[in-house]
């Protein structure tokens, strides 16, 4: 009988699922074999950042869509914080890119 | 280890596998095509950092296949060629490499660490896959029933 995985297993697998969906998957392929190069969710007790910087991509996207109200997001121009409803930060965002991109389609 | 530590041996693994993934990307197009699954996986697992899926395209030994070309290309086994030409420096020495240069950069996603993670994920998955966040708070409560086991 095969065991019963543990959450954070579980948790793994969905992050992965993921990931191959909304990542980009490297494939390399070999002379008879195909591998897919997958991250390892997480390192240590910290969240892969390639997983984590996924997560708020997604999750800007849809907050700027549905602008659902869920928790605050504090931004200038150096950094983005996103925040629980309680209003502890959760996730500190320091790629320029990404809030640049926030900033102009809240404009 | 101290969190200070943690998160430097973190963002050096992170790196570690960036580039590890790049430079095998590289090397299997220029000059590995020929590899067998075996020798990439031995590679991989040598580095230790990143997962595989492998998926066998003709579903027979690749490794026995290639062995046999290999040694006729070289006298020397495939194993050691592939070795020889791609593991330069000592698996320390590139760790060190890597830690340095993440104490230097600044990371640009910065999450909570330990059950605190779990939160966090809960709360970005929300909106994009609710099974996510269903299995980020299982993880978490899961992980303090075990801190309070071993506490």
């Amino acid at each position: 009988m095969p065991e019963e995985k543990s959450a954070l297993e579980r948790l793994e697998e969905k992050l992965k699922d993921f990931w191959r969906k909304s990542g980009n998957p490297h494939v390399i392929a070999a002379k008879h074999t195909e591998f897919v190069v997958e991250p390892i969710i997480f390192m240590g007790d910290k969240l892969n950042p390639e997983i984590l910087e996924l997560l708020v991509l997604n999750y800007l996207t849809q907050t700027s869509k549905q602008d659902s109200g869920t928790g605050n997001i504090d931004v200038t121009p150096d950094k983005l914080v996103i925040k629980s409803p309680k209003g502890k930060p959760l996730v500190v965002v320091r790629d320029k890119k990404v809030i640049q991109q926030y900033l102009a389609q809240r404009v | 280890m101290s969190s200070g530590v943690t998160s430097q041996t973190n963002a050096a693994l992170t790196s570690k596998v960036r580039s590890t993934a790049t430079e095998i990307g590289h090397q299997v197009v220029n000059q590995f095509i020929s590899l067998t699954s075996g020798q990439i996986a031995a590679y991989m697992s040598k580095i230790g950092q990143i997962q595989i899926a492998e998926h066998n395209r003709y579903n027979r030994s690749p490794l026995k296949t290639t062995f046999q070309a290999g040694n006729q290309k070289s006298a020397q086994s495939p194993q050691q060629n592939y070795e020889s030409r791609i593991v330069s420096k000592s698996e320390k020495e590139e760790i060190a490499e890597l830690a340095k240069k993440a104490e230097q950069s600044q990371l640009k996603y910065e999450i909570p660490s330990g059950t605190s993670a779990f939160r966090a994920i809960a709360f970005l998955s929300k909106l994009i896959d609710s099974s996510i966040a269903k299995e980020a708070k299982n993880a978490f409560y899961e992980q303090r029933v075990l801190e309070g086991a071993t506490a």
